[in-house]
């Protein structure tokens, strides 16, 4: 397992969705990383897909047992920001913020295995990785997916989806 | 279409994501090619999956990936094993080096005898942190450490093992060296742009050049400190900061 390839391979998705699951960046480095890092100290093989879907499976276990425990945490950080001490994208617009605000809303409207679903679907999941990452029958996935996505649509619209 | 069993939420989405099982492709697409309500479905949802999309996309941020790179690799492999034919070869090369040099010093007046005086000196002189110098000669020989010139970045400095509860001390630095100072019995290793350390028990100061970037502190495979262009980034656990560092202590376990 050549090191720089997995990593260009894995991580960059990795750190998105966990970003995109948690809604804090420090938390999503921190699993994503643990998670690469698992993976390279396990020593796990296969293709670059088998490998992928292990590290999303892990880094997914690693965000249910730390980062949810205390959903306040976010919500904290976001109005009361500490540590780190980052510099403000001057060109990130108040559109912008709404739109995230708007779509972390949504997103936070399904329960967590509906949030994990729908994120690895939309980082190119196949069902039956989605299923086996997150526990569900494979034959429900496409079900549960369709669900999650036209509540997260719903949400984020206020449109009300006939499909 | 009265009286069609019209085609559910989930297949039209696995049709329009093409991740529908082959028997129920078939059907999907047959039911479609004679439906016009349910082709009209599944472009709503390809619709639906555009917005849905650029939903997902506005919660997205830039992430440093060249940190988080060094980062995982320092916590997969913190120390490269060495091989027993590289280690046979330097305790060769040891041996050979020290039966010249006794030879060599066993000359009275002899050149060898001083230059060999000279870097025996410099390599057992532990490399003193001004903390250390200005407690004395005593405090001095306590540290140990590193340096490494850096012109230009990127630069990883890299601590791993830390004790709980350690204090590390990163301080700003003018110049392009870099270095690592901490208690003796600490081991060491440089590359290019790339210093580590597993300290021993006690304090530890991390000099970084000020000029120098990116740079990033790794802590235990957790990024401490990362400096770009676009300033700098702490996230690890602060004790104290000012202008000149900052002061970090490692969680008690």
């Amino acid at each position: 397992m050549e090191f720089d390839a997995t990593f260009d391979e894995i991580y960059p998705r990795l750190v998105r969705y966990c970003h995109r699951l948690t809604g804090d960046r420090d938390a999503a480095e921190d699993a994503a990383q643990e998670a690469m890092v698992r993976l390279f100290t396990h020593a796990v093989e296969g293709p670059v897909p088998a490998l992928r879907a292990w590290a999303f499976k892990t880094a997914t276990h690693l965000v249910r047992d730390r980062y949810r425990v205390d959903k306040n945490r976010r919500r904290l950080l976001q109005e009361r920001p500490v540590a780190p001490a980052r510099t403000e994208d001057p060109d990130r617009s108040l559109e912008r913020r709404e739109d995230e605000a708007r779509a972390r809303a949504a997103l936070e409207a399904l329960s967590p295995r509906d949030q994990e679903m729908l994120l690895m679907r939309f980082e190119g999941f196949s069902y039956k990785e989605i299923a086996g990452a997150v526990d569900v029958a494979s034959t429900s996935v496409g079900t549960l997916l369709a669900r999650a996505e036209r509540r997260f649509h719903q949400a984020l619209t206020g449109a009300e989806d006939e499909a | 279409m009265t009286g069609v069993d019209h085609l559910d939420e989930a297949l039209l989405t696995a049709l329009r994501d093409g991740v529908a099982a082959p028997a129920d492709e078939s059907r999907g697409r047959a039911h479609l090619d004679a439906c016009v309500e349910c082709r009209d479905r599944l472009a709503a949802l390809e619709q639906r999956r555009t917005t849905v999309a650029a939903g997902l996309a506005s919660l997205d941020t830039s992430f440093d990936l060249e940190s988080a790179r060094a980062a995982v690799r320092a916590g997969a492999f913190p120390f490269r094993k060495r091989t027993h034919r590289a280690a046979w070869a330097r305790a060769a090369g040891a041996v050979l080096f020290l039966g010249v040099a006794t030879a060599a010093a066993a000359l009275p007046r002899s050149p060898v005898r001083h230059w060999l005086s000279q870097i025996v000196h410099s390599r057992t002189t532990a490399v003193p942190a001004p903390d250390s110098q200005a407690a004395g000669p005593a405090a001095a020989a306590e540290t140990t450490g590193v340096r490494l010139d850096v012109p230009s970045g990127p630069l990883h400095v890299v601590l791993g093992d830390v004790t709980a509860g350690t204090e590390i001390n990163v301080r700003w630095v003018p110049g392009s060296e870099a270095a690592i100072l901490a208690p003796l019995g600490s081991r060491f290793t440089s590359a290019t742009g790339r210093l580590e350390a597993r300290p021993a028990p006690g304090p530890v100061r991390v000099e970084l050049p000020r000029g120098v970037v990116p740079t990033t502190l790794e802590v235990g495979g957790r990024v401490y400190l990362a400096r770009t262009l676009e300033g700098l980034t702490v996230s690890g656990p602060v004790v104290r900061r000012d202008d000149d560092g900052v002061v970090f202590r490692t969680p008690d376990r």
